[in-house]
């Protein structure tokens, strides 16, 4: 149900129709607001090898968001476990197409020795209403034979954990 | 003061009562969302030798919270948020791992939703939120567990452990 700007009220009667967008729907709009949400359960863990910024689900664009918001805040969350094979890893959000970091060598998230949590939230102000897309991504500082890496609930021993990405309109 | 499915309105004119429940009360509802909220504050920390998964404390109030939620507000599932901010600490290295229940029903399978490497002697914190999707309206536990690949964790708790006396916290709130 979306979200319809309330009016001001004036001393006209308003009918049911006017009554049932300006109560009934914008209360379920801020009810159930827009969210979207993918906890991972992979066949191999996610990997990156890559000293430019890729996204953390290469493979099957699960953490790639697209949906429609009414107009305002969004936040952010990860909650997951990184690591990185010597040097560190960089976390960062794509929100249409341009990084939060927005620069090649900045992030928003260090993933740096083993088995870290590398949770986060990030709160996103003044979306204009309409679509947009969301996309976890990351890349390895120095790259070669060095890596990060997300245990995805591949059933690795000892990190078979199961990492969440969502995102959510905030009101 | 819950949540009622807003009515939808005819042209049969609008009641006093029908105001007060549609739109005062659900939108207090929307102000102050059913929540618990543990303020980890124990006489001692919380240990864990334990390598399957067990209760840190099934008290209810503490690592367990029972709410009511309302779902989508129109008679389908909903969203609740579950957070913990803790710090951990080992004398040995080790592992640690994390997971939640729902009514007695695992969120987050095999190992887990975390796994986080403590090197002995160092303090390493944990915290996350994450939305538990489709949450039917009705009554729900929400419990937080915890295992270490060996060894014993501790999870702190402000128990005036000189240098480690730090206050984390669990809670769970229905998103909106």
């Amino acid at each position: 149900m979306g979200w319809t700007t309330p009016i001001s009220w004036t001393n006209i009667l308003s009918d049911a129709s006017h009554f049932n967008e300006q109560i009934r729907d914008n209360l379920l709009a801020l009810k159930q607001p827009p969210t979207a949400h993918y906890e991972a359960n992979e066949s191999s863990n996610f990997l990156t090898f890559s000293t430019t910024y890729d996204d953390v689900d290469n493979v099957g664009s699960q953490w790639t968001f697209t949906f429609t918001t009414n107009g305002g805040d969004v936040l952010i969350g990860l909650a997951a476990t990184g690591r990185s094979i010597s040097s560190f890893s960089l976390l960062d959000v794509s929100v249409d197409g341009t990084r939060i970091a927005n620069n090649a060598s900045g992030g928003i998230r260090q993933i740096t020795g083993t088995f870290m949590n590398v949770s986060f939230l990030r709160w996103i102000r003044g979306l204009s209403a309409g679509s947009h897309t969301f996309i976890l991504q990351w890349k390895h500082n120095t790259g070669g034979a060095n890596f990060g890496q997300i245990p995805a609930g591949a059933g690795t021993s000892g990190s078979d954990v199961h990492p969440r990405f969502w995102v959510r309109e905030v009101s | 003061m819950g949540w009622t499915i807003p009515k939808t309105w005819t042209n049969t004119g609008v009641r006093r009562g029908e105001l007060n429940t549609h739109l005062r009360d659900n939108l207090l509802y929307l102000k102050y969302p059913n929540c618990g909220v543990y303020d980890i504050k124990e006489t001692s920390d919380y240990s864990t030798n334990s390598t399957s998964f067990t209760d840190i404390n099934a008290t209810e109030g503490k690592f367990l919270h029972t709410i009511t939620t309302y779902g989508d507000g129109n008679g389908g599932n909903g969203d609740v948020f579950v957070a913990l901010n803790a710090t951990l600490f080992s004398t040995n290295s080790l592992s640690v791992f994390f997971r939640i229940l729902m009514d007695g029903v695992v969120q987050n399978a095999d190992d887990g939703l975390l796994v986080i490497f403590l090197a002995a002697n160092v303090m390493q914190a944990v915290s996350f939120l994450i939305p538990i999707r489709n949450v039917a309206p009705g009554s729900h536990a929400f419990k937080l567990q915890w295992k270490v690949s060996a060894n014993t964790a501790v999870l702190l708790a402000n128990a005036g452990t000189s240098g480690r006396d730090i206050k984390g916290q669990f809670w769970v709130r229905e998103a909106s």
